[in-house]
């Protein structure tokens, strides 16, 4: 962590972590990070507070002064020494792909059993993984087995799409919707099989394990970067994880290859689309959308709530941050009071609200969204599906490419 | 392709914003962060001292500077109190949050001294030194930010020095959150305010120390918001039946995060396109307009726009860098410069040769020293706006274009 003395003390980050707003005793990024580091850089060990943290990078886009405050966090916490469960558990939390490729193949009896508050109950008792926020439920059949027999575009114009484990195992139709939205702009979509981009990992402390999936990825990818080919991503996580972690915190080899290469979906559409706004519809629907967290750290702005205003919605971009959820940080029964009270923040936010639609890019969020508003939660391309706008998008095909004609997906 | 792209998200460039986007303007917003608002007092000074003498009247010693090379000097009253209004007006929105005297107000610091303000959150105005009431300072003694019997000793001694002695008491008061509160800030102590049985135990305790007659300074932890801390306030006035005062102290300063989040909100209303989190790097003239490319995670973002504003800071904030020993450079233009601060002409523009339609505003500016003039919020805002003014007319003369000038 190199820039652990840039770190002036001046408290900016607290101000924006959503762990110290719902539990003042935590020592917060400051603390947690940089003031920690420099003590376990002499030797002086670690404390058991890093593990509180949401890795959420909130503190980050605050910093003035550009310290890489969660670096020093996720490393101390690969050294927690945890209680045996607990570690467990942990361990298992951090593979969320393992976890994805066996439940898609038995997804009616894994979805039966999770959804069993009886058992959830047992869980929470015996494991720690807390009864009170919904685990996700999964498809049948992930994306990737999906995708073996689809016939897709092809193209000159490629981009290497890379679904993440959420969309690859619990809503691998959205995942269709994407590549589809992608042909539609005239670009042949590649999906290669990769393994999970490393963020479960990092959190649940398999330092390791997240470097070996990094390397891994990186031997698969570094041929698409070098004839140029751009990675879109539609998961927050998963595209900060590989913007700034692989050559960051993981040190993967070519990762700097990623650089200038890696899109967020929405940044990739607002800069790929028509730049024209739409005409607002007689009845303008009002969407509310919220930003997670980790497209807050990629500094990059707000792409969805842009995109989302050229297809003619009213935006209302909602205040709160951080939903309480935080990917895997929400199914540990220790941290249930955090997670209780950050999401009875945005609760209450959401209550305040008068929207059409609920919008969120990130499967977490979208997860924590629904059961605190008990409405439909929507990622930004089933809205353009539901306003049949993606049009608005679109050129014909035809135009942009001679030669339209549909082959097997590249794999 | 934006009509005014603006770096730093400051007093300065915030107000550049706003103004911008308020004449319908495609306004870009690029910042690191809040920066140094987080650590302000909230009150916007304009002038407090001139020459090492306290001002009075900033207005009358504003005119006195006309024609120096002070940014004062170079733009009108009118420019200046258009500013002022225009502020008021953003922030004074819902409720009178705001207010103003005819000259300087003086206010006591947590330290003990005084402090010069013109613009002044209501919630502090009780404590002005002008008014006769005795005060009563309170703090905790668990609270590391404030010290309350450091604070009226030197008061009393500073304000006796100056023949006009004040009555000041100080008192630590038997207030627990209840937690290992020896860490806990002034951010945390408002978050635990909001909790209804926190605030009622802070009121019965506040209740056993009032005096009849005399005033309270309290360390300002009531409320993130603005509305929040005038609604804590005017309860606290009620149910004590004196008047009560904030003192801005330690970051992260509640009054300085209050004021950039209604800045930073009556921005998200306007519909200015704010990237917040990342630097921005590097300006160039490429094909007729200006790029602006900024550094963010994983990669270049590029901004193309019309016309430019810098407002960057000083070379605390990173708005000037250190090269060498005896140079310093502006990092986005790479504009080679003698000393740490940008010399301007009186367009608030790079005073050497540079890119047209490139305007400057705020701390990087030369020809003040905002820390001993106390000036800083005030020059801000003032060389934003009108640096937002002077963008808009060259823009709707058809001032497009970037070539250099000269």
């Amino acid at each position: 962590m190199q820039t652990v003395d840039k770190c002036l003390k001046c408290n900016d980050c607290i101000v924006v972590c959503p762990v110290r707003r719902a539990n003042p005793s935590y020592p917060g990024p400051k603390t947690a990070g940089p003031e920690l580091e420099r003590w376990r850089l002499v030797g002086g060990g670690y404390r058991q507070a890093v593990e509180l943290c949401t890795n959420c990078k909130l503190c980050e886009t605050q910093c003035p002064h550009g310290v890489e405050i969660t670096d020093g966090i996720c490393e101390a916490r690969a050294q927690l020494s945890k209680p045996f469960v607990r570690g467990i558990r942990d361990k298992m939390l951090g593979q969320v792909d393992l976890l994805g490729q066996v439940s898609t193949r038995i997804a009616p009896v894994v979805n039966t059993l999770l959804g069993i508050p009886l058992l959830r109950k047992v869980m929470e008792r015996t494991a720690g993984i807390s009864a009170e926020n919904p685990l996700p439920t999964f498809a049948q059949g992930s994306l990737m087995q999906r995708l073996k027999n689809r016939k897709g575009l092809q193209s000159d114009k490629k981009v290497l799409f890379f679904p993440g484990c959420a969309l690859k195992y619990n809503t691998p139709e959205l995942g269709l919707k994407i590549i589809e939205l992608m042909e539609s702009l005239g670009y042949q979509v590649l999906v290669p099989e990769l393994k999970c981009c490393g963020a479960p990992l990092i959190v649940n402390g398999q330092m390791e394990q997240a470097k070996d999936n990094a390397v891994h990825n990186m031997r698969i990818l570094k041929p698409y970067l070098e004839q140029g080919i751009p990675i879109i991503g539609s998961e927050p996580t998963c595209t900060l994880t590989l913007k700034k972690e692989y050559a960051g915190l993981l040190q993967a080899p070519d990762a700097g290859l990623l650089l200038n290469k890696v899109f967020d979906l929405s940044q990739w559409l607002v800069q790929n689309g028509s730049s024209q706004e739409s005409t607002p519809a007689a009845d303008k629907k009002t969407v509310a959308y919220f930003v997670p967290c980790h497209v807050r750290g990629q500094g990059m702005g707000l792409p969805t709530a842009r995109l989302l205003k050229m297809l003619g919605l009213e935006v209302v971009v909602l205040e709160s941050q951080c939903c309480g959820l935080s990917g895997t940080y929400g199914y540990k029964k220790e941290k249930n009071d955090i997670s209780r009270r950050l999401g009875q923040d945005l609760a209450n936010e959401l209550a305040g609200q008068s929207y059409d639609w609920l919008v969120t890019e990130c499967f977490s969020c979208a997860a924590r969204l629904k059961q605190l508003a008990g409405k439909e939660v929507y990622h930004p391309v089933e809205i353009m599906n539901k306003l049949h706008l993606d049009a608005l998008l679109t050129e014909p095909v035809s135009k942009k490419n001679g030669k339209v004609k549909t082959v097997q997906q590249a794999s | 392709m934006f009509d005014v792209m603006i770096v730093g998200g400051g007093m300065a460039g915030l107000m550049a914003a706003a103004a911008a986007a308020g004449e319908n303007r495609q306004v870009l917003l690029v910042s690191k962060g809040p920066g140094t608002l987080y650590l302000s007092t909230g009150s916007i000074d304009l002038l407090g001292y001139c020459q090492q003498q306290e001002v009075e009247n900033p207005w009358q010693t504003i005119e006195s500077l006309a024609g120096t090379n002070h940014p004062y000097g170079m733009v009108s009253l009118p420019d200046i109190q258009e500013a002022v209004a225009a502020l008021t007006g953003i922030l004074n929105r819902d409720q009178e949050y705001y207010l103003a005297g005819t000259g300087n107000t003086w206010l006591p610091t947590a330290i003990g001294s005084r402090r010069p303000g013109y613009l002044i959150p209501r919630v502090q105005m009780a404590g002005d030194l002008a008014r006769k009431e005795p005060i009563m300072l309170i703090g905790w003694p668990w609270f590391r930010d404030f010290f309350p019997h450091l604070a009226a000793e030197r008061l009393r001694t500073n304000l006796a020095n100056l023949g006009s002695p004040l009555e000041v008491e100080s008192y630590q008061l038997d207030w627990q959150p209840g937690l290992s509160s020896s860490g806990l800030t002034a951010y945390d102590v408002a978050n635990l305010l909001a909790q209804s049985h926190h605030w009622q135990a802070l009121v019965d305790e506040l209740k056993k120390v009032v005096k009849p007659g005399w005033r309270l300074g309290l360390p300002a932890v009531l409320g993130t918001t603005l509305e929040q801390a005038s609604r804590m306030h005017r309860q606290l006035e009620h149910e004590l039946g004196v008047p009560v005062f904030e003192i801005p102290i330690l970051p992260p300063s509640l009054p300085g995060i209050r004021l950039y989040n209604a800045l930073h909100r009556h921005l998200q209303r306007l519909g200015v396109e704010i990237i917040s989190g990342s630097y921005a790097r590097h300006l160039e003239c490429r094909e007729g307009h200006l790029s602006l490319t900024v550094e963010a995670p994983g990669g270049d973002l590029t901004f193309q726009g019309k016309g430019v504003i810098l407002a960057t800071g000083g070379i605390f904030s990173g708005g000037i860098s250190r090269l060498l020993e005896d140079y310093f450079q502006e990092p986005i233009t790479k504009t080679r410069l003698a000393a740490p601060a940008v010399p301007v002409n009186s367009q608030q523009q790079l005073a050497q040769a540079g890119l047209k339609n490139l305007w400057l505003a705020g701390q990087m500016m030369a020809g003040y020293d905002p820390y001993q003039e106390k000036s800083g919020l005030g020059v801000a805002a003032v060389t934003g706006l009108r640096a937002a003014r002077l963008a808009s007319r060259s823009l709707a003369e058809g001032g497009v274009g970037c070539a250099n000038r000269r």
